[in-house]
């Protein structure tokens, strides 16, 4: 009779989800409005901000600018910098706003350029900020310029070509437009993100399945039946996956059509593959992560006395997976070794990663695989347990 | 039909039956008499297989509780205490889900529903959702979903707790009704009066111990009414107050 029980336990919770506004949510609703919202957003929010502040003009002082009336000329304007007077100490300035960034250049500064001496400039800025670091990107890209064409006029003033101080000419190219910059962000971000996704579905489903028995005073009327506590939490554990497997769905179905949206709308160059399968990979690892949650979320639900206790332990173990599923950040999945693939939920989203930016390696899969299935056998035999154990499913 | 042999039950270092013996012949209603926490509920959730007794044996129907607890489970009817119904399905997909897992055949399982439905005067309420039904039609729904299977034994705890008059009257009749029609009934109460009414033999429990069995019957004679019987016999306890 065990799989009848299944099938009716089964059918019985998927009925029961489906009515429930709140699981719906977070099943349904959240990844559709999620996905999207992280994809055209990060993109759009990073190459704007970026540009908008490269382009803007950024305002600076010049310490004992009068030393030099052609360098204050010659900087004021040049690559959207412009040279303004200021009432306070340059260090209180640039903290201020008022100006992002300053030089000071020494008293003597023409007589020193004069007679081919040495001249020291300081450059301040604020390295916790973003204007203030483009401003200093300028003045260091327009002293050099200005170095390099006084060394060329020096030589060329004794006959020498400038090119006798360049042997070797280094031409660095970044092949990556702004656009691709953004895909390798959104490779970091959408991996955790729909770690995180899958996790809190998983969760929800699963409290209400478990603990609800408790808390609605049903557990009782249901553990008298012809049917074996096995049957019954197998039923349950597959409601919540196939409720997690649901939602995995729409996190994919809007992630391709949120991908897509980026190619209409010209940021095609994005470097996010997902093709088909990708899409399969993508989907199959994280049904694979969607088992484990499932059975954590039914041990610990199992558990719990109530909601409240459950939220109580399920709550921490959220921040667990939000830490691991970001854990990524720190590890560059080129030379990042065996054993991060050994850790659940970074493995997974280690593995997405690689997927998205098409360089998936076939041992940190077989890895991922194992090590997320072994436990979550571990954690389904705990759940089954803690559902067979009067003291622990009736605790006082 | 039900024989507690020598039954005692700890929760930790807390022993909350102790040492009890009953006996329950086919066809008769036997009600336990307690105050609340006596041991009522942790008799019946061991006769039901909810619970193993730490010490004893309990045989329902000649299956015993530990070694065919599933065969016992087929025997058995458990209406709860508390009246636990899912709130998003209809009394209808309760008493079917229920049915089911009680080994109910597709075929047969709607034909069943509909004579539970009727017997419980439940027909207009059948496909609204048990959120919306009230506490007594809930209490119902409870005692469908714990019969559909039709088991020759009902295990009641406190059926009428928290149900008005008409509501309580009816769930009586009904115990009364499961009676006639040969069914064994195990029935908890702390009111004096129903159980009166409608049990054949009684026990008073307090503390986890059976201070007294005998048939309603006989206690009417000996004390003038059960109350009394309870009153005189519980207050010797020490832990009376």
């Amino acid at each position: 009779m065990g799989i009848k029980h299944i099938k009716a336990v089964y059918k019985k919770e998927m009925q029961d989800i489906l009515r429930d506004r709140r699981t719906l949510l977070a099943t349904v609703v959240i990844p559709i409005l999620l996905i999207p919202l992280m994809t055209f957003g990060i993109p759009l929010l990073f190459s704007n901000t970026e540009q908008q502040i490269v382009e803007q003009t950024q305002y600076i002082a010049i310490i004992n600018y009068e030393s030099s009336e052609e360098f204050t000329r010659l900087i004021d304007g040049s690559r959207s910098l412009r040279v303004i007077d200021i009432d306070e100490p340059i260090d209180v300035a640039i903290r201020n706003g008022t100006i992002a960034a300053g030089i000071a250049i020494p008293k003597d500064f023409d007589d020193r350029m004069s007679n081919e001496q040495i001249v020291n400039v300081t450059i301040f800025y604020d390295a916790s900020s973003r204007t203030s670091n483009v401003a200093y990107s300028k003045i260091l890209q327009f002293l050099s310029g200005y170095s390099r064409d006084t060394v060329n006029e020096r030589l060329l003033d004794r006959e020498i070509d400038p090119e006798i101080l360049s042997p070797i000419q280094v031409f660095a190219s970044d092949v990556a437009t702004e656009d691709e910059v953004s895909g390798y962000l959104l490779s970091l971000i959408l991996p955790p993100l729909l770690s995180i996704i899958v996790a809190t579905g998983g969760m929800n489903a699963s409290i209400d399945l478990t603990v609800g028995e408790k808390e609605r005073h049903t557990l009782e009327a249901l553990l008298v039946t012809s049917a074996n506590r096995r049957d019954l939490i197998t039923g349950k554990f597959l409601a919540v996956f196939s409720t997690t497997l649901v939602s995995i769905a729409f996190i994919m179905l809007s992630l391709t059509f949120s991908v897509g949206g980026l190619s209409t709308l010209g940021l095609q160059q994005m470097q996010i593959f997902l093709t088909l399968q990708t899409s399969i990979i993508v989907f199959s690892i994280l049904s694979l992560m969607a088992i484990m949650i499932a059975s954590l979320g039914m041990a610990l639900a199992s558990f719990a006395k109530s909601f409240k206790e459950a939220n109580n332990y399920l709550t921490p173990m959220l921040f667990l997976i939000v830490i691991l599923s970001f854990g990524s950040y720190g590890l560059s999945i080129e030379d990042v070794g065996l054993i991060p693939f050994l850790v659940p939920i970074l493995n997974v989203t280690l593995i997405i990663q690689e997927v998205l930016v098409n360089n998936l390696n076939i041992l940190h899969l077989v890895l991922t695989v194992s090590s997320t299935l072994a436990i979550s056998i571990i954690l389904i035999a705990l759940s089954s347990w803690i559902f067979h154990k009067e003291s622990l499913l009736f605790r006082a | 039909m039900i024989s507690i042999q020598n039954v005692s039950k700890w929760f930790g270092k807390f022993k909350a039956v102790d040492n009890i013996n009953i006996e329950v012949d086919k066809g008769e209603i036997f009600g336990l008499l307690g105050l609340n926490g006596a041991g009522k509920t942790t008799t019946q959730r061991m006769v039901s297989t909810v619970f193993q007794p730490s010490k004893g044996n309990i045989i329902v129907n000649g299956f015993n509780s530990k070694s065919n607890s599933s065969d016992v489970r087929r025997n058995i009817g458990f209406l709860p205490t508390e009246v636990g119904l899912y709130d998003r399905l209809t009394a209808r997909e309760v008493i079917r889900y229920f049915g089911i897992l009680n080994d109910i055949n597709e075929n047969e399982i709607n034909h069943k529903i509909d004579e539970v439905l009727e017997k419980l005067s439940l027909v207009e309420y059948a496909d609204r959702r048990c959120g919306k039904l009230s506490r007594g039609n809930k209490q119902k729904v409870a005692i469908a979903r714990a019969i559909i299977h039709e088991p020759p034994v009902f295990i009641f705890d406190e059926p009428t707790s928290g149900l008005d008059v008409i509501s309580s009257r009816a769930v009586l009749d009904f115990v009364k009704q499961c009676k006639e029609d040969g069914r064994t009934i195990l029935y908890s109460s702390h009111s004096m009066y129903e159980t009166e009414e409608i049990c054949d033999n009684i026990s008073i429990i307090h503390d986890g111990k059976i201070l007294m069995t005998d048939s309603v019957k006989n206690i009417r004679e000996e004390y003038g009414s059960l109350e009394k019987a309870f009153i005189s016999i519980v207050k010797d306890e020490k832990s009376w107050e």
